[in-house]
């Protein structure tokens, strides 16, 4: 899996996050369905935010971009089963992806940018740009920043990147 | 994990591995998709 952070929804050309115009900020995923599914992608999304709530701002609006006809029906679907289970209207639009503007650097991997030892770590394999913010890598040490995942979560990562047995010993 | 290994120990092996993401992780991915959010 590999995510950004950027700029989508409206029509302003090369956004920027002091000039967004009619943007909404918002996070672009690329995923391997062998291992995780649209629908589970948005089961995480529904549990993450409110989505019956009026939004504030264009900037800080809830959508569903959907790339395709099948994730748009997806997504409705999954909409309409959160709404019932909620009681409540939901207000998150779904909606057709169109371009993505990629934020600025400082914004990407917001929290594994300040830590200044792993950073270190990770410049001579990816540097610090487009090829750092989409890697795999920095997307999930970001996770781990933020507070997601355990050490026994880091355990399996290191299993599934196919080790040798004995750097994984209890 | 073993006894005593501090989590920062741990993502340095993490991080060790992660070198290898390209030809460990992602040989076998032949199609990515893409999604997009915004949470509000």
């Amino acid at each position: 899996m590999r995510t950004r952070v950027g700029y989508s929804g409206g029509k302003q050309q090369s956004p920027t996050y002091h000039d967004l115009g009619d943007h909404t900020e918002s996070i672009e995923i690329d995923f391997d369905p062998a291992v995780i599914s649209y629908r589970e992608l948005l089961d995480v999304f529904w549990q993450e935010h409110s989505g019956t709530r009026d939004s504030f701002s264009v900037q800080y609006a809830a959508f569903v971009f959907t790339h395709g006809a099948e994730q748009a029906r997806i997504a409705n679907a999954s909409r309409d089963e959160r709404q019932e289970a909620l009681g409540s209207k939901i207000t998150t639009q779904v909606r057709p992806a169109g371009t993505f503007w990629r934020a600025e650097d400082y914004h990407q991997k917001y929290r594994l940018r300040h830590r200044t030892q792993l950073m270190a770590a990770l410049g001579p394999i990816y540097g610090t740009g487009q090829e750092f913010v989409d890697s795999t890598a920095a997307a999930r040490l970001n996770g781990l920043c933020g507070g997601y995942g355990t050490g026994a979560s880091v355990k399996r990562e290191l299993r599934d990147l196919g080790l040798p047995d004995e750097l994984l010993v209890d | 994990m073993r006894p005593g290994l501090s989590l920062s120990s741990f993502l340095s092996l993490w991080l060790l591995a992660a070198c290898q993401e390209p030809t460990l992780r992602e040989a076998h991915v032949t199609e990515l998709q893409t999604a997009t959010f915004a949470l509000g």
